[in-house]
């Protein structure tokens, strides 16, 4: 399986040779235009144009029901799961369209891996829960390998050293932030270039959520991480860029700082400010 | 505060309903119980009459030398009757011997013949017998020959003089009736057995697993997990949930009209009545199938397709495992259902009196609900508590397959 590309041949522009480094830093990762998303007939996003910078998280903020889940799930195509749900616009991964006639969602899927809002490891073992990937999408020729990337995967996560004394344990019975950082664990072990995380730390008590913002900070240097969050602190202490949705729409997006400190519109700063949400 | 004693009152009431409502269905099933174990468990044990048999070669009608098959010719009525006859030290007329006969069992003389086949030794000396007596000696001795005894009885007072005169020499006892396990359907009761039936039930529940576990689990995992929800799929919904409430004789209709007129299959054959039974229970295993995918958790399926596992990787590797303790439930409930069901196979001939247990899928074959029934038909009294009898082998099926569902399932959740 050739990284970087969707469908084979890999088209010209997926290719990142010839670029500078800066260059690939500045253009984006994911660019969404004119993205609008319907559940039967009910518009859940209007219009939203995003470009989501490659090797740093984004952020997505905004009070409850305002569609940052549903974009969120409109990049790795898990809305096609939803029956009513309807797409239109345009979603690009490396400039390739995701939504494109010949793109492979199981392909999509291994490169823009997914953590939910609630922990939701298999009922298997722990080794099982990150091997399963690798596994299926054959990344692993033989069992020493498996246990390389099962190793390497949970050290990325921050679990190895909780774990690595009853890999064969069930992974249900872990507390519910070592089973998130499992489920991050899971994600980064097929290799991913983009993470999505759906509120990871909803259901999570402060200390486990310190943990695993400690650890979105870590895997900000090799993936691309989109998050949403309900909490204006953790997109602060997490995101570089962050993204503002209200009622269905993309308000404004810029660096951090500038949201939380000097928002151009009013109705971020409403939010921000806690006036409004 | 207002109305917290009417409250507290309410409750109490709505407890003491609930208790009632339980002990009435719990006193009507110990009365079913007490009633079949009262009046089955009579065919479980048979009356045997001790009999001196005179096994001399000139008696038996063979020479010194003879060979071991020409035993199997021996004509062990006369022998039988002889002995029978030497019991009673006094001289009978033909009439009155022949009641004296009536007193052993039909399969008597073949009893006498395996038994000597069993041992060729025995040949040329006089051996005592346990012989099975004939249901009319047995129903008088298990009833106690009590007053009530007498007037039911059918035999005369002879006949019960003579009884009596055995049991006062200790040559009547009674012992476990193995022959109504290993036994086929006979129009004697002595000599009848359920282990015909149990072995049609077994081939035609077999046959009905394979058939209604693959195509119902199949068409249940399709149905949940792959079809898209459309008038289409609603509308198969429909009918498979009103195939369930069909009466089970139509599933024998249907079966008669395709299976045996259109496909020529051969009547009367548990291969026939498992697929009928399968037809009865395929609803059934695909909605108890359905729930049980249904009621897998969705951030299971979320979570494998968000690490890119395509549908059926999905549905096999993580959900189908999940539903299982609750598929195989729903299978073997689908199955004690088809295991107790009689119309459907009256209606394709399985129904006809069966002497031998079938060797294969399609020789004729009973069924135990189909045995009950039969029995329950039949005018002589000691078919009574072999009925009773059948009813407790059945039971004794049903609760050995619930109790597979228990353990499997257990097995399954952990």
């Amino acid at each position: 399986m050739i990284d970087n590309a969707l469908v084979q041949p890999p088209t010209v522009l997926s290719s990142s040779e010839g670029y500078a480094s800066d260059a690939i830093d500045l253009m984006p990762k994911i660019r969404a235009s004119d993205v609008n998303v319907s559940y039967s007939g009910n518009q859940a996003i209007k219009n939203v144009n995003l470009d989501i910078k490659s090797k740093a998280v984004t952020a997505l903020i905004g009070p409850s029901g305002c569609g940052k889940t549903t974009f969120l799930r409109c990049i790795n195509r898990m809305n096609d799961l939803i029956e009513s749900c309807e797409v239109t616009g345009n979603i690009t991964l490396d400039n390739e369209d995701v939504y494109g006639a010949d793109v492979d969602v199981v392909v999509l899927r291994r490169r823009i891996g997914m953590v939910f809002q609630k922990p939701n490891p298999f009922p298997k073992s722990i080794y099982e829960n990150v091997a399963y990937g690798p596994r299926i999408h054959g990344q692993a020729a033989k069992g020493d390998e498996l246990d390389e990337i099962v190793e390497r995967s949970l050290i990325r996560a921050g679990l190895w050293k909780e774990v690595k004394n009853r890999l064969e344990a069930p992974a249900t019975g872990l507390s519910g932030g070592q089973q998130q950082r499992l489920c991050i664990a899971r994600a980064i072990a097929v290799e991913p270039d983009v993470i999505l995380m759906d509120e990871p730390c909803s259901a999570l008590d402060p200390i486990a959520t310190a943990r695993i913002e400690e650890l979105i900070d870590d895997l900000r240097t090799k993936y691309t991480i989109v998050i949403v969050t309900h909490s204006m602190q953790q997109a602060a202490r997490v995101s570089q860029r962050t993204a503002f949705f209200h009622l269905g729409e993309l308000v404004e997006e810029n660096d951090a700082k500038v949201i939380f400190t000097n928002p151009s519109d009013e109705r971020t700063r409403a939010y921000v400010t806690g006036s409004i949400g | 505060m207002p109305g917290v004693v009417e409250r507290h009152r309410g409750e109490e009431r709505f407890r003491r309903f609930g208790l009632a409502a339980i002990a009435v269905s719990m006193s009507f099933l110990a009365f079913f119980l007490i009633s079949i174990i009262g009046t089955g468990y009579g065919a479980f044990i048979q009356t045997a009459i001790k009999i001196d048999v005179d096994l001399t070669l000139l008696e038996i009608g063979l020479e010194e030398g003879f060979a071991t098959e020409d035993l199997a010719k021996v004509r062990y009525r006369s022998v039988v009757r002889a002995g029978m006859r030497a019991l009673i030290p006094e001289d009978l007329g033909r009439r009155e011997s022949r009641a004296l006969y009536r007193l052993i069992g039909a399969g008597a003389e073949f009893e006498l013949r395996d038994k000597v086949l069993a041992q060729p030794d025995l040949v040329g000396s006089v051996v005592s017998f346990w012989l099975t007596s004939s249901d009319d000696v047995d129903l008088y001795n298990k009833a106690g020959s009590t007053e009530a005894a007498e007037q039911q009885t059918r035999l005369t007072a002879k006949q019960i003089e003579w009884y009596s005169e055995l049991k006062s020499n200790d040559r009547i006892k009674t012992r476990f009736n193995w022959i109504f396990l290993t036994g086929s359907d006979s129009r004697d009761p002595e000599v009848a057995g359920v282990w015909g039936a149990t072995v049609g039930s077994f081939f035609a529940l077999g046959v009905c697993l394979l058939l209604s576990c693959f195509v119902g689990v199949l068409a249940a995992i399709y149905l949940e997990e792959f079809a898209a929800r459309n008038r289409w799929t609603q509308f198969l919904e429909v009918n498979i949930n009103n195939l369930a409430a069909v009466p089970s004789i139509t599933f024998g209709l249907l079966g008669l009209a395709i299976f045996l007129g259109f496909f020529g299959l051969p009547r009367s054959a548990s291969l026939v009545g498992g697929m009928v039974l399968a037809l009865m229970t395929l609803p059934t295993v695909i909605i108890s199938s359905r729930v049980a995918l249904q009621a897998v958790a969705p951030s299971i399926r979320e979570a494998a397709f968000g690490i890119g596992a395509s549908r059926v990787q999905t549905v096999f590797h993580h959900v189908v495992p999940l539903a299982m303790p609750g598929i195989l439930t729903g299978t073997i409930i689908g199955m004690a259902r088809a295991l107790g069901e009689t119309a459907p196979l009256l209606m394709i001939g399985m129904v006809a009196f069966i002497a031998d247990a079938p060797t294969s899928l399609t020789q004729p074959a009973s069924a135990l609900p189909v045995q009950v029934y039969l029995w329950a038909d039949s005018p002589e009294r000691a078919f009574a508590e072999k009925t009773a009898g059948a009813i407790l082998v059945l039971l004794v099926f049903l609760l050995l397959m619930n109790l597979m569902a228990v353990i499997l399932r257990r097995k399954f959740e952990k």
